[in-house]
Parts: structure tokens; C-alpha cells; sequence
């Protein structure tokens, strides 16, 4: 008998494409000839919005009296950092990340106001939530950046992706009160990269024939992915801009940099990614997720920080009143390509150990025992309320973890949230890790 | 090739030879419907790889051959044909089918590419047809259906001397049925893991006959492949891998309440009850002496509520169930009154019928199902 | 007629498969495995050597219930049953798996192991055929491992890789290693000749310009529009002019690679679908599908678009491949070897190109073709990729 081919993995990540012809338009070459004798390349459908200077923005439009003045939102307490600046502050040398008291002196001008997250939380929503009136492929990345693909939206909105992204800018400055930046091109990198050459206020269209145009001479810390390291290396090689990145041979970049980086900033290079917009709903999951303060590979070390965003994502879903039905891990590795998987459990679960259980086992199936990680995350969606009747299995032990971690809930409540931990994650054992600041500026 | 048969007996065998062929076939051939006709005798066959059909019904054969032709299609000209004797013969690449004054023409397909069907096991054993069919229609119902445990979905049968034991679980209730058979030689000991789907079906379907016979391999050949002989047909089927669970520790010992109860007022207040309710709410049973409430929806407010005539041995008790897996084991147990065990709230209750309230229940047929927990 | 006729020039191979083959009827009948049978094995050659031709064929000769067999014949027959249904992948026991995807992964495999744990339907072997084991990721490599390590008595897995090197080394060590050689170009030309009757001239040009790859050179030999477009790929040293030409020679390039793609698949595709349809119950051609059918052809579109694809980007390969035997005879003809040309008919234009330019910028030709086919191999759009090379090709 003959078995048929396989169904594709639902992977993102820039593994070279499936070969199927359909995988993103052809960046046509630079003094692009006449294309009549080819298929008219397609609109590109692809919107990267950011809001820019967000917090600062934010805080700017509820006291009026900042307007036109230099603004830095900082974290309190004398170990502050900043957390957002407006644009002029920049100038100063200041940038996210940096003490406060840095930041004051460096620019003794600018008010300094400390942030208020609910309030961003908020705003942040309403954008969101208009956004997904124009389309339901949004995929919101932090607080003021989200994705959004037109696709299927362009019958509707008019074929003109700059006009629908120019529509965006100016309904958020009208209902918001705060300006942002949109990217259109094919792929999710273009377009972000696009809206990032504009920045404040601005938009930028980057067609399909002008990819390596735009993308060639940038230099190549543009490259999503190209952090200090890489950059050091690709300087090593002689390697400058995008463009020198794209003339050489790949298997030349994969020696230097590894097999998956190589390959990902290749194709990067000529404005190949194939990423999709994923929609998400953040509402509909509780999750929790851990950067590592250096990249992983040691399966016990991942396995500990599962079990510990497990539990905690445990103790959130009790403490709000449900469980859920679909345990999701998300894997990012040291080159920064994403992975998630999902399983759907037979009964809704606010428990910690089932949830870690099934995160296990998504872990172990990817078969992935030597990849570096940077970044693990666990979340559990479908929800329900946590009170639920129970149909029980049979064979099933009559009080196991779920009756265990309540009671914990109970011990932490009264002493403390460290009171009480499963033994594998006790001091001894590498404890948890601080998280990492923030890359970019809010 | 070249014969000629009676219209209904053919419709008949094609299409229950039908019923086995892939939706999906692995290769093209499968979705075929293999005819051979020799001697007095015209037989249909078709494979999935997993399963196969055979039958054999009278054919005047003029002359022998055997073809090929789409399962799908045969099966429509065959629902289409008028009342009379039906002839069929090859004309070079195509198959003619004449009855009365309809005339239908089908391509072949290549027959030399159809694979050769699985031998059946050597017989076992027999047993009677209407008995077979009813144990099979009261363990089945308790078998998942859930791709991801394969184990699950199937029938576990399990042969010792002149017992045979069926039994099927789907981890939320689990259905155990021992009858008596016939076997070929004495001491014969053998277990087999049966899909669910196809053992429901072969029972429905082989058991018009008097008796079913159930071919076992214990050795080499065939093994892997349980088969089953009635009614003139025949069927193969691989058996399942996997570790069937461990079932009879799942039965408790001993009862704290013992709860008898008519059936069919029972059925009927379960039905209208969980009818009021959101699907799948569960029913929440609470005996008392001489009493049962059924209530529907969980917490203070019942949106439902219903009181009935039971007799009590034993502590009160009150204990939430699935309405559909409660109504599963009430329609499998197929006796007027229904006896329940209990220990606690929240361990498995076991359902058996009796014949009336006094009589003391068998162990023939026992359904055992597991509450659900309401919010605390 | 055996199981073993469509192997060329494999004589060791088919040497030791037959032994293997006897051995295992052996088996079956209850002795000691003998004949070099294993339960393991592992395929290995060149492009077009036949490694899957041979799995099959091997799969075949253990299925076979020739007569013959009880009066002392060899199995693999070739006309019962068992040889048929095995060569034509109908067989209930032999699986032949083989992907449009770029890796086999995990759940797949863990499938496959299932099935393959399962007794054979027909009472003889459980094969299964993994015809591009060199793209198992490294843990479904270590799923098949286990199922390599402690095999269910009667299944044999058959796994194929271009080389050894292709396989990972914990299961090349339990398999037994088949070696096919690229079949010499004389044993080519002799199977052109016996079997589709080409006469001897053309019979020897296909074998020699397609280097031993049996499928190519039957193209070749037995259609015209195969011979013209291979002849213009050959042309393409002497059309790098301008810059315009250089773009314009690119295009052609990829338009004749697509072209010779769309007329192999296109075969193909119709002959698939018409057994399907048929078979699915359509009354003839063109007719319609019963309900509930038409999900089944749907699918089997969406395996052949994806086979178009990789059909397209193999053709446009070969043709790469076609242009660096150019170079290559050029070479030669520089550095004066004593070797015969692969492409001698066209000889004034390797002739000609030679004399243009120094065998270090023959070197760096070659190099660009190899660097445009690693290009499109990262998935760079064709067209750019070769016009980049033909503009490399004109510099020099």
C-alpha cells in the first residue's frame, strides 16, 4: 500500500519554506523593467502599527499640560529605569532601560511622571479592539505594536493598504488622542522595518519591487535577530549592510553564525519571512512566560521552569476563578525563532501539575533536546469557570494535586508567596531568574 | 466474464460489501468492489487495509472471471435496478449490467493491482447470532471515541474454555458482558482488541443467520487479525495494539447502597429532566427510602426536578451523573427494573437489570460508571 | 521477467538482494535466517541510481507466491500477486512512505512505527519503504531507532538516502547497506536499446549527457522537446552578449525548466486522477463525481501542486546541472585532459568558449551555477538567482 504525504507541522519561523510556490512574491530586482509580461505583483497586505513613545503619549494626553515639553515615564523607587520618553528626550541620549537618575541628569529639563500600567492597559485595548473591527488577524506583539494582515479584509476596506493604514493613523489620533506609525509591505519584517524608518508619525509603503531596494542598504543590525554578537561577527566577515548579507553564499553565513541563524538572516536578506499574522485574543488565556538570563539547553533547567510557570499559571486561574481546556507552551530559541504548541485536555484544569504535565509532554514531543532556549512560556486557554462539575475518570486517585496546590494557595496566602514550593524548584536549585529589561522603549 | 443473478440478493450483498470500502482509499484500487464468479457461485469482496468483506450468493456463471469496478458506483446502479434477474458481463475494458429494460455501463478497474485479501484465522468457535449481536450492542456503547487513546476504541474480547467476556471503556464507564460459546476445541484461551465501529457493524450485519462464527488466530498466521463468519458473509479485521486497561479492579467490593428502581419511569424522568437543562448538566440522583429525586443543574439552583418510586438498602445517598452515559447504561441493561450500587459520592456507581424488583440481580451484563464531582 | 529488470547496471546489488530474498523464504519456513536476510536496510546511491526502484523491487521478491516457487524457482517472479501488488504499491504489507515535505517529523514517524508493529494481513512480511529517510528530523530518528533496535519478527524496513553520510549514524549502523553505483553509461544506453527500442546513436547520447540518471536519459531519448530545450540550456555560454541578453538568456532558462516540469507532471497528473475519479465511481471521463467524493480529489490536487512545485525546482536543477557539464567539458578542453567530452556534439561552442577565456575563470563559472543553486535551494526566487549567475557567467 502507499501512504500519502504528510500533513505539514503548523510551524512559524523562518525554516526555508515549504516548497509551494506560493510562499511570498518574489522581490523583483532593483530599477525594476516592465512587469507586464509577468502577473502584476500582489498588494501588499501586511500592517505593522506602533504607537509611538506610548507611555509617554499616553500620560501627555491626560495632562495636557505637557504637551510640547520633554517626557520621561520612570519606573519609581531609587532603582527606577526608564520606561518611555518622548521623541525630543532621545536627543539627550536618553533611552529605555536606563537608570532614572541617569536619565535626570542627562536631561534636567524633562518632567518625570511614574507610570500608570492599568491606565496604558486600557488604551492599549481600545486600540486593539478597533483594530479588530477593520479585520480579525490581529496579532497584538506588546502594548503599542501589533500586526495586523488585510488579506482578507481588502474587498471590504478598499483594495489600498495605504490608505486603510493612513486611515488607522488618524483614527487613533482622534479617538486615542496618541500618534502612531504603520509599516505596509508583504512580510511581517518589511513591514515593521518600514514603519520604523518613519517613526514618529508616519507612515511608509514598501511595495513588492522595492523590497531590495529598501531592504539592501540598510546596514545590518536592521535584521531582526542581529543583536551585538552577530553583529560582531557579520563585521568579522566584512559584512556591512543587508545587501552584502544577501551576496553571500549561505552556507558561508550558516558556517559563521550557525545553521538556523544563517539560514533565517539569508532569506531575511531577501525579504523572504514567512511568518504569518497569527490573531490572538489576549483576553481569552492566562499565562505566564520567563526569560532566561542566559540562553538553555539542560532538559532539567526547562523542565523546572515549566513546572514553576505552571504552578504559577495554577495559581492564577484559581485565583480568578477557572480553568481551561488547551495547555499552550511557547518556545523561543537563542536565534529568536518562536515555537508553540498546543494540547487540548479531555476536562477543563485549574492545576498546576496537570498543566505541567501536558506542557511536558509538548516540550518532549518537539524532540528538540539540544536546542538553546531563551524564553519559555506556558498558557492555558478555552476558559471556564473553575467551579464547574467534574466528571471524574475512572481508576482516578480520589484527592491528588488539585486538593495539594489549594491547600498551598491557602499557605501562601497567609505566609507569603515563597512560603511553599514543589521541592525541585527549593533554593539549592538554581533559583528563578530575574527577568530580563526591556528591549525596546515604551 | 459473465453471469446472472437475482436483482435483490445482489443489491443485498453489494451493499453490505459496500459498506467496508475506504472514503478515503489509501490507493485508487480500494475504492473498488472485487467480483469473482466460478462455479454456481458470484463473490464480492472489498478491502481498507484494515477490514475486509467477503460474500458469496448464487450466480448463474456462463462463464468465470473475475473484475473490478468503483464500490461507489456499483452501489447506485444497483439501488436503481427494476425488479427483475440481473446480467452482468465484460465487454473488453467494460462491465455491462442488464436488468430488465435498463442497461448501465461501468469502466473496469485494474483488478491485477487489487491486493490479496487477508486469510481468515482458522474457526474458533460459534455462538448464536441474536445472542452475539445483543452482548455487542451492550459493550459498545461504552467504547471511546477518542482518536488519541486507540486503546480505548476498541472491544476487548477475552476467550476462556466456553466463556467469552467483552468489555469496553471509555474511562468515564465501562460495560462488561459474559456469555456462552461453542468452542472448536476445549481449553481454548485467547484475547483480542476489536475496534468498536467494526464490531457493531459485523454483529448488525452477520447475525440474520442462526449462528456467527469467530475465528481467532493463536498462532503465526493470522495473527494480528480476528475474523468472523454468518448469514454467508464474512469479515476480517486487524486487531487493535495496546494495553487495554486493567478492569476488573475498577469494580468495587462491596456496596454502601444498594437502589432498585423501575426502568422506564426511570429513563423517562432522566430524558425530561436533562431536557429542561443546558446539554450534558449533570443529573444529580438522591436516594432516600423508598424515594428517588432526580435534579437537574448543579449548585443551590436545581432547574429541574423529579421524584420517583425506589426501593433502599443501605446508607442515602446523593450522586451526580452524565445524563447520556446514564441513559446508555439504562438502555443497555434492557430489563424492566435496574439495580445500582454505591459506595461513596464520588466512586463508581454499577448498574445490572433484573427481572423484577425482588429478583436477585445476575452478573451477566454490569455497567459501571463514574459520577461527577459538582462544585463544593 | 523478474522483479529485478528495471535496475540498471546494479548487477552486485541485485546479487545480494536475491540472496537475501531466498534466505527469507527460508525464514518463513521456519529455519535459521541465512542469505544475508536482515530485518533492516539501508539503500544508498546517486540521483537516479534506483534506490527506491530496488527497495521496491526487494519488497516485492519477499511477497512473492510465485507457483514456481514450490519447484525450486527464485522469488521475485514478477507476475503473481505478491510481485505486482508490491511493485505497484497495492500490497496490504508493503508501505511505501514518501513526502512533498522538506522533513518527516515525530508524529509521523511515531505512525509509522505503529503500523509497522502490526502482523503482515497476508501471513508473509510487514515492509515498509521509507523512500527519503535522509529527511527524518533527529528525534523522529530516534523514534525509528527503537523500532530499528527491537523489530517485530516479520517487519523489514526499508529506508532509502542518497548516501550513507545522509543517514544518522545510530541507524546506519543496524541496517544493512545496499550500494548502488551510478549505473556505467554503457548499461544505460544497453536498457535504452532492449526495452523502449531507441537505436544505438541515441540510445548512447542520452545515457552519456545525463550521466547515468536512468529516468533522465529515457526523457531524453524518447522526446524531442526534452532534446531541444536541453540543447538551448547548452546554448546559453554563447548568448551572454549584453547585459539585456544576460536577462534575457536568465528567463529562458527558467521558462524552459518550467516548461519540461509542466510536461512531466501534467502526464502524471491526468493518469492520477483518472484512476481516482474512475475509481471513486465518475462514469467515465469528465463525468461527475458521486457526493461526497469530491474531498478526496481535492486532496489529491493539493499533493500534486505541491509535486508540481518540487518537480519545477528539480528540472530547473538539472538544467543547472546540464550548464555545469558545459563548463566542465571546457575545462578539459583548457587544461587539454585526454577525456571524452560529456556533451561532444557541441563541441565548436565548448570549443569557442574555451578559447575566450583561462580555466581559473571556468572555475569561477562553475562556482556561480553552484552558488545559484544554492540560492534557490534557500529559496531565493529563481529568476533572480540565475540572472545573478548569468550575469557572473558573463564577467567571467
Amino acid at each position: 500500500m502507499t501512504s500519502a504525504a504528510y500533513r505539514p507541522e503548523p510551524e512559524r519561523g523562518p525554516v526555508p519554506a515549504p516548497a509551494h510556490g506560493e510562499a511570498g512574491p518574489a522581490p523583483a530586482r532593483d530599477g525594476a523593467g516592465p512587469s507586464d509580461d509577468r502577473t502584476a505583483a500582489p498588494v501588499p497586505t501586511v500592517l505593522h502599527v506602533d504607537m509611538d513613545a506610548f507611555y509617554a503619549s499616553v500620560e501627555i494626553r491626560r495632562r495636557p499640560e505637557l504637551r510640547g515639553r520633554p517626557v520621561v515615564v520612570g519606573s519609581p523607587g531609587p532603582r527606577g529605569v526608564v520606561l518611555s520618553a518622548t521623541h525630543d528626550v532621545r536627543a539627550y541620549g536618553v533611552h529605555a532601560g536606563q537608570p532614572v537618575g541617569r536619565a535626570r541628569r542627562l536631561c534636567p529639563q524633562a518632567s518625570f511622571v511614574a507610570p500608570d500600567h492599568d491606565e496604558y492597559a486600557r488604551v492599549s485595548g481600545n486600540v486593539m479592539e478597533y483594530l479588530r473591527t477593520l479585520t480579525p488577524v490581529v496579532e497584538p506583539l506588546s502594548l503599542d505594536e501589533a500586526f495586523l494582515d488585510l488579506s482578507g479584509a481588502l474587498r471590504r476596506l478598499g483594495r489600498d493598504p495605504a490608505r486603510i493604514g493612513a486611515d488607522i493613523r488618524a483614527r487613533v489620533a482622534d479617538e486615542q488622542g496618541i500618534t502612531c506609525s504603520v509599516g505596509v509591505a508583504s512580510t511581517k519584517f518589511v513591514a515593521k522595518l518600514a514603519g520604523a524608518t518613519v517613526k514618529p508619525d508616519g507612515l511608509r509603503v514598501v511595495r513588492d519591487d522595492e523590497v531590495i531596494a529598501f531592504l539592501h542598504p540598510l546596514p545590518v543590525d536592521r535584521l531582526w535577530g542581529v543583536g551585538e554578537r552577530t553583529e560582531a561577527a557579520l563585521t568579522r566577515l566584512g559584512l556591512y549592510t543587508v545587501g552584502d548579507i544577501a551576496h553571500t553564499p549561505p552556507a558561508t553565513l550558516c558556517r559563521a553564525l550557525g545553521q538556523a541563524a544563517g539560514r533565517t538572516l539569508y532569506a531575511l536578506a531577501w525579504g523572504r519571512d514567512e511568518r504569518p499574522v497569527v490573531p490572538s485574543e489576549p483576553e481569552r488565556s492566562i499565562g505566564t512566560e520567563e526569560t532566561f538570563p542566559a540562553d538553555v539547553d539542560d532538559p532539567d533547567t526547562i523542565r523546572r521552569a515549566l513546572l514553576r510557570l505552571s504552578g504559577r499559571t495554577g495559581a492564577r486561574l484559581r485565583g480568578a476563578g477557572l480553568a481551561g481546556r488547551t495547555v499552550t507552551v511557547k518556545l523561543r530559541f537563542s536565534d529568536f525563532t518562536t515555537l508553540t504548541r498546543s494540547k487540548t485536555l479531555r476536562e477543563a484544569t485549574d492545576v498546576g501539575r496537570e498543566i505541567y504535565t501536558a506542557a511536558c509532554a509538548l516540550h518532549a514531543a518537539l524532540g528538540l533536546e539540544r536546542a538553546r532556549l531563551r524564553l519559555v512560556g506556558v498558557r492555558v486557554e478555552h476558559l471556564v469557570p473553575g467551579d464547574r462539575p467534574r466528571q471524574l475518570l475512572l481508576g482516578e486517585r480520589e484527592t491528588g494535586w488539585a486538593e495539594v496546590e489549594r491547600a498551598a494557595d491557602a499557605v501562601r496566602d497567609r505566609f507569603g508567596g515563597h512560603a511553599l514550593a514543589p521541592a525541585s524548584l527549593l533554593p539549592g536549585t538554581p533559583a528563578a531568574p530575574p527577568p530580563r529589561p526591556p528591549r525596546t522603549g515604551r | 466474464m459473465k453471469f446472472r443473478v437475482e436483482r435483490d440478493v445482489l443489491a443485498d450483498a453489494v451493499a453490505w460489501t459496500a459498506r467496508s470500502l475506504p472514503a478515503r482509499p489509501a490507493v485508487p484500487v480500494l475504492a473498488g468492489l472485487l467480483l469473482e464468479a466460478d462455479g454456481g457461485t458470484l463473490t464480492l469482496s472489498s478491502f481498507d487495509y484494515e477490514v475486509s468483506a467477503r460474500v458469496g450468493i448464487e450466480a448463474e456463471v456462463e462463464d468465470e472471471g473475475r473484475i473490478l469496478v468503483s464500490g461507489r458506483l456499483l452501489a447506485d446502479i444497483c439501488r436503481s435496478l427494476p425488479n427483475r434477474p440481473v446480467e452482468v458481463s465484460t465487454d473488453g475494458a467494460k462491465v455491462a449490467v442488464v436488468c430488465g429494460s435498463a442497461r448501465f455501463t461501468l469502466p473496469t478497474l485494474p483488478v491485477e493491482d487489487y491486493p490479496a485479501l487477508p486469510e481468515m484465522p482458522t474457526a474458533a468457535g460459534s455462538v448464536a447470532g441474536d445472542v452475539f449481536a445483543a452482548a455487542v450492542a451492550q459493550v459498545a456503547i461504552a467504547a471511546g471515541r477518542d482518536d488519541t487513546l486507540p486503546m480505548l476504541t476498541g472491544v476487548r474480547i477475552e476467550i476462556e474454555g466456553d466463556t467469552v467476556t467483552l468489555a469496553a471503556t471509555d474511562r468515564y464507564r465501562l460495560a462488561v458482558r459474559t456469555f456462552l460459546w461453542k468452542p472448536d476445541q476445549a481449553g481454548l484461551s485467547s484475547i483480542a482488541l476489536v475496534p468498536a465501529k467494526t464490531l457493531n457493524d459485523t454483529a448488525k450485519a452477520l447475525t440474520n443467520g442462526d449462528s456467527i462464527q469467530i475465528a481467532l488466530a493463536g498462532d503465526k498466521l493470522g495473527e494480528g487479525m480476528i475474523g468472523f463468519e454468518g448469514a454467508g458473509r464474512r469479515t476480517t479485521t486487524r486487531l487493535l495494539e495496546g494495553e487495554f486497561p486493567k478492569y476488573r479492579a475498577l469494580f468495587p467490593d462491596g456496596a454502601a447502597s444498594v437502589a432498585t428502581v423501575e426502568t422506564a419511569p426511570f429513563v423517562d424522568a432522566v430524558k425530561r429532566v436533562s431536557l429542561v437543562a443546558e446539554r450534558n448538566t449533570p443529573v444529580r440522583l438522591t436516594f432516600s427510602d423508598g424515594r428517588l429525586v432526580l435534579e437537574a443543574g448543579s449548585g443551590d439552583e436545581a432547574q429541574a426536578s423529579e421524584a420517583l418510586d425506589a426501593s433502599l438498602t443501605g446508607d442515602e445517598i446523593s450522586i451526580a451523573f452524565n445524563p447520556a452515559f446514564l441513559l446508555d447504561g439504562l438502555s443497555a441493561i434492557d430489563s424492566p427494573v435496574a439495580q445500582l450500587s454505591f459506595t461513596t459520592s464520588t466512586k463508581p456507581a454499577v448498574m445490572t437489570g433484573k427481572p423484577d424488583m425482588d429478583a436477585e440481580a445476575t452478573d451477566e451484563y454490569r455497567y459501571l460508571i463514574m459520577p461527577v464531582r459538582l462544585s463544593g | 521477467m523478474t522483479v529485478w529488470d528495471d535496475l540498471v547496471g546494479q548487477d552486485r546489488v541485485i546479487a545480494q538482494l536475491r540472496s537475501a530474498a531466498v534466505g527469507a523464504r527460508g525464514v518463513l519456513a521456519g529455519e535459521e535466517s541465512s542469505g544475508g536476510m536482515t530485518h533492516a536496510w539501508l539503500f544508498t546511491g546517486p540521483p537516479g541510481s534506483g534506490r527506491a526502484t530496488a527497495a521496491r523491487a526487494f519488497a516485492a521478491a519477499l511477497q512473492c507466491v510465485s507457483p514456481d516457487l514450490s519447484l525450486g524457482g527464485e522469488p521475485g517472479c514478477g507476475h503473481c500477486d505478491g510481485c505486482h501488488t508490491s511493485l505497484t504499491g497495492t500490497h496490504a504489507d508493503v508501505d511505501v512512505v514518501s513526502t512533498e515535505l522538506l522533513s518527516i517529523g515525530v508524529k509521523e514517524t511515531r505512525d509509522l512505527v505503529r503500523r509497522a508493529a502490526l502482523s503482515p494481513a497476508g501471513g508473509r512480511w510487514q515492509v515498509i519503504v521509507l523512500e527519503d529517510a535522509d529527511r527524518l528530523t533527529e528525534g523522529a530518528g530516534n523514534v525509528l531507532l527503537k523500532a530499528i533496535e527491537e523489530p517485530a519478527p516479520r517487519t523489514v524496513w526499508m529506508l532509502c538516502a542518497p548516501s550513507v553520510e545522509d543517514a544518522l549514524p545510530t541507524i546506519r549502523s543496524r541496517c544493512r547497506h545496499v550500494a548502488l553505483r551510478t549505473p556505467p553509461v554503457a548499461a544505460v544506453a544497453d536498457m535504452l536499446m532492449r526495452r523502449d527500442g531507441i537505436d544505438p546513436e541515441m540510445a548512447s547520447y542520452a545515457a552519456r549527457a545525463t550521466g547515468g540518471n536512468i529516468d533522465r536519459a529515457r526523457r531524453l531519448a524518447t522526446d524531442e522537446q526534452a532534446r531541444s530545450r536541453r540543447a538551448e540550456v547548452l546554448g546559453l555560454p554563447l548568448q551572454l552578449g549584453d547585459i539585456g541578453s544576460c536577462m534575457a538568456a536568465a528567463q529562458r532558462l527558467v521558462d524552459a525548466a518550467a516548461a519540461d516540469a509542466k510536461e512531466i507532471t501534467a502526464e502524471l497528473d491526468a493518469r492520477e486522477t483518472e484512476e481516482l475519479r474512475n475509481a471513486l465511481g465518475a462514469n467515465g471521463p469528465g463525468g461527475r463525481l458521486p457526493s461526497g467524493t469530491a474531498g478526496v480529489v481535492k486532496e489529491l490536487e493539493n499533493r500534486q501542486k505541491k509535486r508540481a512545485t518540487r518537480t519545477q525546482r528539480d528540472c530547473l536543477d538539472l538544467a543547472l546541472v546540464d550548464l555545469t557539464a558545459f563548463y566542465r567539458d571546457v575545462l578539459t578542453v583548457q587544461l587539454g585532459a585526454p577525456v571524452p567530452l560529456d556533451n561532444e556534439q557541441v563541441r565548436p561552442s565548448v570549443d569557442r568558449v574555451a578559447r575566450a577565456g583561462t580555466p581559473e575563470d571556468t572555475l569561477r563559472r562553475i562556482e556561480a551555477i553552484l552558488a545559484c543553486r544554492e540560492a534557490i535551494d534557500a529559496n531565493v526566487a529563481p529568476l533572480l538567482a540565475v540572472e545573478a549567475m548569468a550575469l557572473t557567467l558573463r564577467a567571467g
